[in-house]
């Protein structure tokens, strides 16, 4: 018997699937901290959100049942999360000033240095619609596939394709912008 | 560049910049430890997984459940911060010893203390012998309701704000709880000094632990971040006798190796 598994999923638990919590934190705290950040979470609750996923893993890994990949059941609870953080910084109305903080968006020749894109993202975010947001941060920024991202959403997956197509076509539109932007500049006076 | 590569680049390169530092990572693991709820019975052989935890040294939560496997847990933990420091010896003593960052330890005391009187007791959970002894969690004494996870994360510059709506309805932290994410946190910041060639702040906290927790839990690592502070203040005398008290004491601490391949290993 391994008893560090055995101490990782509670007493009496022996299932050899569940993984340990350890390897659960170390493998998905990026992505966790990400895909709050992307779903919405205000900056200054992000810290309080990630803490939140992470003791709902610890505390419901014995009941991991592995009927889906432990990914996706992470960022299920991950997005139901943050849905909740969201409806409480909207009660706080903490929104706005979360808001202004990242108003400010990239310059045409930042892209060039590889500074920005993460603000230019996170702004574009902020500007979709929920459900579109949803699907382009799971398939998009987190490389989820179609399926998957149904089950966390729990929507069709054809769904899925329909909100990722039009909130692709609505990144590239914004991109487009931004390459306007960038020749107008580049362009001699 | 077309539309299609720009939307590649931007996307790669926001992948990159959304994701959270090291540090972040840390000050999480760190409130995570003192956070998690105890979910093994005390009557659980929790000591004899000591050894095991410390072939598993990189698994800071191995063995993380009930209190003294959760002391287990957090020595770990700390074994693994500490784990950077492996490369303190001599090649980088001597490149710190000036006092850069002197003036924020002022208040401090920046001296090395001898191991007696001032080294803290030894909590049972982290004996140097190896042994942990079971201690019901129900003595220690409920705690004022002072989130742990705020005390763990308070770390300067943290993006996390206070939130004591929602805070106030968790069930209080137990007090030693909280005291231990102070010590954890405060040893964070000793590694981090040492890191940064500032061997006189980690002194300096060193010495401010052991003023705050004179019976704490982190004994070991508070006296091993001790020597490998002397080292890098090239105090190699002092180091030596902190040092070799240490070994004497805790002969199989996991700090051990590191301590005696440190600056106390050159010849007197």
């Amino acid at each position: 018997m391994d008893l560090s598994r055995l101490l990782a999923v509670g007493p009496g638990e022996t299932r050899a699937h569940v993984p340990e919590f350890a390897d659960v934190f170390r493998q998905h705290f990026d992505f966790v901290w990400r895909t709050l950040r992307s779903l919405g979470v205000p900056e200054s609750g992000v810290d309080d959100a990630v803490q939140d996923v992470f003791i709902s893993v610890h505390r419901r890994l014995p009941e991991f049942e592995g009927r889906s990949a432990l990914k996706t059941w992470i960022y299920s609870i991950a997005y139901h999360t943050a849905q909740n953080h969201r409806r409480s910084a909207r009660r706080r109305e903490a929104l706005p000033l979360e808001l202004d903080l990242v108003s400010a968006e990239p310059g045409p020749g930042e892209f060039a240095a590889g500074a920005q894109a993460g603000r230019f993202v996170l702004r574009f975010l902020e500007r979709l619609v929920p459900e579109r947001r949803d699907v382009f941060v799971l398939c998009v920024l987190e490389e989820l596939s179609a399926p998957d991202v149904a089950e966390i959403l729990r929507v069709n997956v054809n769904t899925v394709y329909s909100r990722l197509r039009l909130a692709r076509q609505e990144f590239r539109t914004a991109l487009e912008g931004l390459a306007r932007e960038e020749r107008s500049t580049e362009a001699p006076t | 560049m077309t539309l299609e590569e720009l939307e590649r680049q931007v996307i790669h390169q926001a992948q990159r910049e959304l994701a959270p530092s090291p540090a972040i990572r840390e000050r999480h693991e760190l409130a995570l430890l003192a956070r998690i709820p105890h979910d093994v019975p005390l009557g659980s052989d929790v000591s004899g997984l000591r050894a095991v935890g410390r072939a598993a040294a990189s698994s800071p939560w191995f063995g993380f459940s009930g209190l003294p496997g959760r002391m287990l847990g957090v020595g770990l933990a700390v074994g693994v911060l500490l784990g950077g420091w492996v490369g303190y010896s001599l090649g980088q003593r001597g490149a710190d010893g000036d006092a850069k960052g002197a003036g924020s330890v002022t208040s401090m005391p920046g001296g090395a203390a001898p191991l007696t009187p001032s080294e803290p007791v030894a909590a049972p959970a982290v004996s140097g012998d190896g042994s942990v002894p079971g201690s019901a969690p129900s003595e220690v004494p409920p705690a004022s309701p002072a989130p742990v996870a705020a005390s763990a994360m308070a770390e300067p510059g943290a993006a996390g704000s206070a939130r004591p709506a929602k805070r106030a309805v968790r069930p209080a932290p137990r007090a030693a709880e909280s005291s231990l994410a102070e010590e954890l946190a405060m040893l964070q910041r000793a590694r981090r000094a040492l890191g940064a060639g500032n061997g006189l702040l980690a002194l300096g906290i060193v010495s401010e632990l052991d003023e705050r927790f004179p019976r704490g839990v982190l004994v070991e690592e508070r006296i091993a971040t001790r020597v490998f502070s002397l080292c890098a203040l090239e105090r190699v005398s002092e180091a030596r006798a902190v040092g070799r008290e240490f070994l004497a004491r805790h002969p199989s601490s996991v700090y051990a190796e590191r301590v005696r391949t440190s600056c106390i290993e050159t010849p007197e």
